[in-house]
């Protein structure tokens, strides 16, 4: 067989997906000889995923080399500390999950164990007041860590929420500039070698013909080319992460924007909200099982800070992922790879893997299977490690009001998470996989502010005497709480370095 | 109050190591340890330990420094393993070259090799070139160095030190093991006369292997950070005791890849899926794909598969952003900085 070596790559779809991937290469692999052409409509609309997003965007952004107050000026962006998760545990109850982690380790042990102990000897504070992420987010403080802050501000970790929109137009200019080529246009149809399977070309409406021997797909959740041409199958996992639908509106912001996201739990899933420098986008994620498209509509619409400034936007979804992510010389990237629902605000960090992946594996040739598989096995350990972690968020909950978590309460849990949790809830033990993406902190957050905590603790943190540890982590508290203190306010921050041009809504692209 | 008692017992080296970790992140009140060298250390040639050995002293509180001398340390930049042709190979505990623009040094060097003759890629490892040196470094200039090493030790001399530095912590050592002194709540075997490492009631077998330089240490050092990281009340412990096991086996597949590498004759028959994935991915575009728990580096790994005959059949494309002719000046001021570096440290 011949070696078609790889050229030309074309990437079908814009959004989020496809401009991230468009700078990505245009920054990494054009360099080397490669073009990177990206087809996309107007006419099709894009499902913008989620605004909210995790400490690695940050990562993404500076390989690109992009100024960070740039790009928070030009994408209405706010700066995140982390997720506020009410009415999960039970109703009435909230936690925060810091992106920072909590506390100091003492002696080469870990700080949980320490508090742990703590809590055994009737101290009642929690796991939050040792954490800067969470007294800074609710104070409404922000600050970049710089290096020379010094250890307790340089435990703060943070991404950002942004308009999706607004940042796929942002990589897009980034992109054009160092030479990517968009075409505006509609594909009608997918032409593929009919010896080997692997696509050659996709054609546009109005006879044009775009060449390629790379083919990205971002079209969505159809999936036009993974899916429609090289038929790789939907691994479906809704069993255990049941919600199938949500319902998205932009309104009015209220006062200053808070530093985090804040994720409520409803009757028959949840509800986000997501603060941006121009307006608060707010969304229902249910399961259609137990809850209608207008009732969720009523409720979210009845709960907004301010008046809507949009339509409703109706999705429907399934949660899993692509048997193969990449098959033939299709590689599958945002929502046409899977999806698992935003509760972690993982979907765009989902995109960034697989542009990571895929520029650590980038083929030489279109037919590349041992890089096909590898990619689609670390893939799909991707995707296994943040299913575990959402849902966790189901089962770890005490509320029996509704039949939806009755269901979630009830249902049997993966293997690979039921071992976590055990550990967990014994004695604090955590040991993570080498590339899963949520670490202890995460799952502690998650877990003591769900209840399902650790009973216990090392034995090794009785080393330390009672008065000492009292002192170490009375010590730990003031220090956070002068540091959240001693920060500016989030708004402030922003004022001072990034603030956005106003938009008005009347003019503003639906 | 009741006392919990553990009984350690292997050879002394291996139950100093355990013991000494355990004396100084385990033992407290309500605790007891007694150790018990119930077999002699026939082991020929000097106890090599791995980078980590490091760490593992700082977190017990006795420093290398203290031990240097004492014990007639020696660092050791890369562990030398045999392999199936009857030779050796040296596995670097640091990366060869330096990576430049998140792309690896050998992706570099395959695509120079392909534009012109290049000196052997081991050529290009600092590791290596210090190992290999008449005389190795002092610690100090090692530490400022951009090089990973462990230390080989004098095997008895190491472990009476680490002994010592347990009795002191308040184990107790106990001559042999009758049947009165295994009914300690936990009874760990250090020796390898266990088939696999395993946690389970009142046993728990460390099995340490000892064929690659430096891999007994890191079975023996390894368990005993696990063990004290996952310490709970020994009378009600499964899920711990499921966890260690399942770590410690996990690691063991993956030192069963490296050593099935080594000693297979044709690392493209084998049968191990991991090892398989590696040798594959390596061979098709010189990536080297990792799995969790892994033991060995990357430049250990990409050592051990170059040994063995695998070489990519192309480069990484990103290798190709750099022009060729800077990338030929930079593979030959690399070449030469390594070996000016090398002669200043032999002069030293």
């Amino acid at each position: 067989m011949t070696e078609r070596p790889i050229k030309r790559v074309v990437i079908a779809g814009g959004g989020t997906a496809g401009w991230m991937t468009a700078a990505a290469l245009a920054k990494m692999v054009m360099p080397a000889g490669v073009s990177v052409t990206l087809v996309e409509s107007e006419v099709i609309g894009t499902v913008g995923v989620g605004e909210a997003t995790i400490p690695p965007i940050t990562k993404f952004n500076t390989q690109l080399g992009i100024d960070e107050h740039t790009f928070v000026r030009e994408t209405q962006a706010t700066f995140k500390l982390g997720i506020e998760f009410a009415d999960w545990g039970g109703l009435g109850e909230r936690y925060f999950h810091p992106f920072g982690r909590y506390g100091f380790d003492l002696e080469g042990v870990e700080f949980h164990q320490y508090w742990s102990r703590l809590k055994s000897l009737g101290d009642t504070h929690g796991l939050a007041d040792y954490s800067l992420n969470t007294c800074a987010a609710y104070a409404g403080k922000f600050l970049r860590p710089e290096p020379d802050h010094g250890a307790v501000i340089g435990q703060l970790g943070y991404a950002y929420h942004f308009d999706a929109g607004l940042y796929a137009a942002f990589l897009r200019r980034f992109a054009e500039g160092l030479g990517v080529t968009r075409i505006e246009g509609r594909i009608e149809e997918v032409e593929q070698d009919s010896g080997s399977g692997l696509i050659t070309a996709l054609s546009l409406d109005h006879d044009r013909r775009i060449e390629g021997d790379l083919f990205i797909d971002s079209t969505g959740f159809r999936g036009l080319l993974i899916d429609g041409t090289m038929g790789s199958a939907h691994k479906d996992w809704s069993h255990w992460l049941p919600c199938n639908r949500a319902v998205a509106v932009a309104c009015e912001k209220q006062g200053d924007p808070l530093p985090y996201t804040r994720s409520t739990a409803r009757e028959a899933g949840w509800q986000w909200r997501i603060p941006l420098q121009h307006r608060t986008g707010n969304g229902y994620v249910y399961c259609d099982q137990h809850l209608s498209a207008e009732q969720a509509e009523e409720t979210l619409l009845s709960s907004l800070d301010g008046a809507p400034v949009s339509s409703p936007n109706h999705l429907r979804f399934r949660t899993g992922h692509r048997e193969e992510f990449w098959a033939g010389n299709c590689v599958a990237i945002g929502l046409s790879s899977g999806f698992l629902e935003p509760l972690e605000s993982t979907s765009i960090h989902l995109i960034h893997m697989g542009i990571a992946k895929l520029v650590s594996l980038f083929p030489r040739s279109a037919d590349a299977p041992v890089e096909r598989a590898e990619y689609n096995r670390l893939m799909t350990d991707d995707f296994t490690h943040v299913r575990d972690f959402l849902i966790l968020h189901y089962k770890a909950t005490k509320r029996d009001d509704a039949p939806f978590w009755d269901y979630v309460r009830e249902m049997d849990i993966p293997e690979s998470l039921a071992g976590k949790l055990e550990l967990l809830k014994s004695q604090g033990r955590f040991f993570k996989y080498d590339a899963e993406l949520f670490d202890v902190t995460s799952w502690l957050a998650v877990a003591e502010g769900q209840g399902w905590g650790p009973q216990g603790f090392n034995p090794i943190a009785s080393g330390l005497s009672e008065a000492n540890l009292k002192g170490s982590l009375s010590n730990m508290r003031a220090s956070y709480a002068k540091a959240a203190q001693a920060m500016p306010t989030h708004q402030a921050y922003i004022d001072r370095f990034c603030n956005a041009a106003p938009i008005s809504f009347a003019t503003e692209p639906a | 109050m009741s006392v919990e008692r553990i009984l350690v017992y292997g050879s002394p080296v291996q139950v100093g190591i355990v013991g000494a970790y355990l004396s100084s992140r385990w033992l407290g009140p309500g605790r007891a340890l007694e150790l018990a060298t119930t077999v002699e250390d026939n082991a020929a040639g000097p106890f090599v330990t791995r980078p980590s050995v490091h760490r593992f002293h700082g977190e017990m509180g006795l420093p290398i420094d203290q031990l240097f001398a004492p014990c007639r340390g020696s660092p050791v930049l890369a562990a030398a393993a045999q392999t199936a042709d009857g030779g050796s190979v040296q596995l670097p505990f640091s990366a060869f070259g330096v990576q430049r623009g998140g792309v690896e040094f050998h992706q570099y060097w395959l695509r120079a090799s392909r534009l012109s003759e290049q000196a052997d890629l081991t050529d290009f490892s600092l590791s290596l070139a210090l190992q290999n040196a008449a005389h190795k470094p002092p610690l100090a200039q090692l530490a400022q160095l951009p090089v990973e090493f462990g230390i080989a030790f004098d095997r008895a001399a190491y472990g009476n030190a680490l002994l010592s530095f347990a009795k002191a912590g308040g184990a107790s050592v106990v001559e042999g093991v009758n049947e009165q002194e295994r009914d300690a709540d936990l009874a760990i075997q250090c020796s390898p006369d266990a088939s696999a490492p395993k946690w389970q009631g009142q046993e728990l077998s460390i099995a340490p292997e000892s064929d690659i330089p430096g891999l007994e240490w890191h079975h023996l050092s390894s368990a005993a950070r696990r063990f004290a990281n996952l310490a709970a009340p020994l009378s009600d412990c499964a899920p711990e005791q499921a966890e260690w096991t399942r770590l410690a086996v996990a690691e063991n597949e993956r030192v069963a890849d490296m050593r099935e590498l080594l000693s297979i004759d044709d690392p493209l028959k084998s049968s191990r899926p991991a090892l398989q994935r590696k040798v594959e991915v390596f061979a098709a575009c010189g990536r080297i794909p990792t799995e969790d728990y892994e033991v060995f580096t990357p430049p250990e790994w990409l050592a051990a598969l170059w040994a063995r005959g695998v070489s990519p059949r192309r480069s990484d494309r990103m290798a190709e952003r750099l022009p060729d002719a800077q990338l030929l000046d930079w593979l030959d001021q690399l070449r030469g900085q390594i070996a000016s570096l090398t002669r200043q440290v032999q002069a030293a």
